[in-house]
């Protein structure tokens, strides 16, 4: 036997010796109640803070901002968890909160716990409070905060577009004057052109024209004729080609004088007409004006979808917010049948539990009933919520939501009934709400900045409902049944000045909108009876105003008329005066000197040959 | 993790029984290799405790079957899944399921029911395995080991006198 093999034995024969002590080690026992009690107390006493980190590492890497959480205390018995001063920041406003509520107590069936599943028969939420201020930053990292800007300048180039839209249809006498092309102008400025034109014609007429100069000339001429001495039939002859001479120049200036008088009439003709055209061009502006610019209420057809439709739109933006905050979670309520389950991954940390046949199936996770105390700006409301789960095909019930008040401030009821039914592969989610006799409160309209009109006052009874079909497709309506209505604004324009003159008549009203479509770009259409309201209320506003524009424009137009007539009476022809005394004169010189002479050598011609033939008789 | 491995080969060395030592690793290994907080867990710690059972061995085995169990997940959670979802034993896992005691056991978690079966597949050969291990150490290997320089070393050292010392006086 080797040393070895020795060894070996005397190794056996000890424990052998050991066993004799016995398998028990019964104060093991009470080193096992230890390390349980340890293990179970640790558990305890490290678990709050542990569900703390998780929520809010978990609930920030899935909000995209800070969430945080004062306390979170474990109860025994019963078996509970409780939440104290939980804040969710908004990662688009950093100081600002998304909710925060003071306290949440949670029951939990321990022994479901145990077995993998989250069962809380109760949860009451104390104080959950929305958009509430922060005093540090919420922001986990810089944000680009394009999005809101752009929405931002959106909303005010809307603003403008909105009113300059709404200013088109009413502008001032003034503004119209200023801007249309007018024929009174225009027409203006086509005579001045035509006398310009007619006279430079005149002018070179005018050179053609015999001047004082040459009628002296004439006269003296004539008078050479006329005094110089006929001796001989020579004598005469020359005089005679002489005053041939004369005369026909006479005649020629005549003749000129003649188509100057004619042409300086065919211009003063055309100035004529573009003058009647200038005094008829009030007229034809007035037309055009009104024909250009529809002082009707056919541009007052759909006044509420833009009185309206914004804050109808901020609405939706602001519930479709909400909707994509809450779209993760609510995508992870889906149907979940037996197929589905099978369809499930599993996880290689911590498997998958496989779900088999029960006679009172329960779901993984399943909050019973929970009732939130929400903090509005109206007052308290109490929301009441019947069986949260992800696994509603196993409940076998769909999730409802309740909330009824009539406490809130300025509201004599509010009633708001869900449910959110994800029991088939298409879901479909249902909330029906109804206001009655809600104080409507400076309700902004137009514009979101700085609004020129604004419901001051009025009392409202809205209804309204929301189907919301597999995360995908909403349709909705909501009819809003306005009374003793006051509207108010700045009239800080043209038309608000009108559109708040009309609406002021205007005490009850409806609005009818509806949603179709899809959730990221739903149709959102808005009827109500104030557009034919406004019509009625601005069909005498619009003929009280249509008469007084008449009457400025026409008087600016007149204005303008009466500064462009005497510009057109001073369009003279210089010289066009003389014309008729220069044609007089040359006639007279014609008539009483040359021909006169004619006649008078002739007869002393005649006289002298009836001397001489009686000398030779 | 160093106390447990002096406490090791202090037993080793020791006149420990080799089933002793074996059963402490393979309740180290179920323990590791199925998730922690099981029903199952607290039944083997209770054995451990109150069966003269090898503690140092089963918490070293532990820690080592667990670093096992984080490479061999996939595996495990196969065999869960392939046992849960087999057509063939349906009845039998709804039969169970209607059972809070089994439901408490997490049975129908692919992970524990896979990882649990892998361990009771191999608890008895490992046994063994680890048994025929401790007596071969013990014959082949106790003397070589005590010669080397190392193991001579670390006792000639003050530090590992007093913790051998304490580990003697509280071994028992």
């Amino acid at each position: 036997m080797t040393s070895q093999n020795k060894q070996a034995t005397v190794h056996s024969e000890d424990v052998k010796e050991k066993g004799k002590k016995g398998m028990l080690r019964l104060p093991g026992l009470i080193a096992f109640l230890i390390i349980v009690v340890l293990i179970g107390g640790g558990s305890y006493f490290f678990a709050g803070s542990v569900i703390k980190s998780v929520i809010e590492t978990t609930g920030t890497s899935m909000n995209g901002a800070k969430v945080e959480v004062d306390k979170v205390s474990l109860g025994l018995f019963p078996a509970s968890l409780t939440l104290n001063n939980m804040t969710v920041a908004d990662p688009e406003k950093p100081m600002q909160n998304l909710i925060e509520f003071s306290t949440a107590q949670a029951s939990i069936e321990l022994t479901k716990l145990l077995m993998g599943q989250v069962i809380i028969p109760d949860l009451a939420m104390q104080g959950l409070q929305f958009e509430t201020a922060r005093r540090t930053s919420g922001a986990i990292e810089k944000k680009n905060h394009d999005a809101s800007s752009t929405e931002g300048s959106n909303s005010e180039k809307a603003s403008h577009e909105l009113k300059a839209e709404l200013s088109e249809k009413l502008p001032s006498a003034k503004d119209i004057l200023a801007r249309e092309p007018l024929l009174v102008d225009q027409r203006q400025k086509e005579l001045e052109k035509a006398y310009k034109e007619q006279k430079v014609i005149w002018e070179q007429t005018k050179s053609t024209l015999p001047d004082k100069d040459k009628l002296k000339d004439y006269e003296k001429r004539a008078k050479a004729i006329t005094d110089s001495k006929i001796k001989s039939y020579e004598d005469f002859k020359v005089a005679k080609e002489k005053l041939d001479q004369l005369k026909s120049e006479i005649k020629a200036d005549k003749n000129a004088i003649k188509q100057a008088q004619d042409k300086l009439k065919e211009s003063k003709e055309i100035l004529e007409a573009h003058v009647i055209n200038l005094k008829n061009a009030p007229k034809e502006d007035w037309n055009m004006i009104k024909d250009k610019y529809s002082f009707d209420q056919q541009g007052l057809t759909n006044v509420s979808s833009l009185l309206f439709g914004e804050q109808i739109g901020e609405y939706t933006t602001k519930a479709l917010y909400w909707y994509e905050k809450l779209k993760p979670y609510l995508e992870d309520v889906s149907f979940v049948g037996e197929e589905a389950a099978e369809e499930e991954e599993a996880s290689e940390e911590l498997g998958r539990f496989v779900r088999f046949p029960e006679e009172n199936p329960v779901p993984d996770f399943l909050i019973k009933q929970a009732l939130v105390s929400t903090v509005l700006p109206n007052g308290n409301l109490d929301l009441r919520i019947q069986d949260i789960t992800h696994q509603q095909n196993i409940l076998g019930r769909p999730t409802r939501v309740k909330a009824n008040s009539n406490e809130l401030k300025g509201i004599d009821a509010f009633r708001l009934e869900g449910v959110l039914d994800y029991r088939k592969q298409v879901s479909q989610s249902n909330f029906e709400f109804s206001l009655d006799k809600a104080a409507i409160d400076a309700f902004e309209l137009g514009s979101s900045q700085g609004a020129d009109l604004a419901l001051d006052s009025a009392q409202s009874d809205i209804k309204g409902m929301i189907t919301l079909i597999d995360h995908a497709e909403v349709k909705g309506e909501v009819n809003a049944v306005f009374s003793n209505a006051n509207f108010a604004g700045t009239a800080s324009n043209r038309f608000t000045e009108e559109l708040l003159a009309a609406l002021t008549s205007i005490k009850e009203f409806n609005i009818d909108a509806d949603v179709k479509g899809s959730v990221e770009d739903a149709d959102i259409n808005i009827k109500s009876d104030i557009d034919r309201r406004l019509k009625n209320a601005f069909s005498k506003r619009i003929d009280e105003k249509t008469k007084e524009l008449k009457e400025e424009i026409n008087k600016g137009l007149n204005e303008k008329l009466a500064a462009y007539l005497p510009e057109s009476s001073s369009m003279t022809f210089t010289g066009a005066e003389s014309l008729d005394d220069y044609s007089n004169k040359l006639e007279d010189l014609l008539k009483s000197k040359v021909d006169d002479f004619a006649e008078q050598q002739k007869q002393k011609a005649q006289d002298k040959l009836k001397e001489k033939f009686k000398s030779l008789f | 993790m160093i106390t447990h491995l002096v406490k090791l080969f202090r037993a080793l060395n020791s006149d420990d029984s080799p089933a002793q030592i074996s059963m402490g690793l393979v309740a180290g290994l179920i323990v590791g290799l199925t998730p922690f907080f099981s029903l199952h867990n607290l039944f083997i710690l209770l054995i451990v405790c109150v069966f003269r059972i090898h503690i140092a061995s089963f918490f070293l085995s532990f820690a080592l079957f667990s670093a096992v169990a984080y490479l061999l997940g996939f595996i495990m959670v196969g065999i869960g899944e392939s046992l849960l979802t087999n057509d063939a034993l349906t009845v039998f896992w709804t039969s169970l399921y209607q059972s809070d005691f089994w439901r408490l056991s997490h049975y129908n978690n692919t992970l524990t029911l896979g990882s649990f079966t892998l361990s009771m597949a191999l608890a008895l050969p490992m046994f063994f395995f680890f048994k025929v291990l401790v007596i071969k150490y013990r014959v082949s290997l106790l003397a070589w080991v005590e010669k080397t320089r190392l193991v001579q070393a670390l006792k000639a050292s003050t530090w590992f006198s007093k913790i051998f010392a304490i580990y003697s006086a509280t071994d028992r």
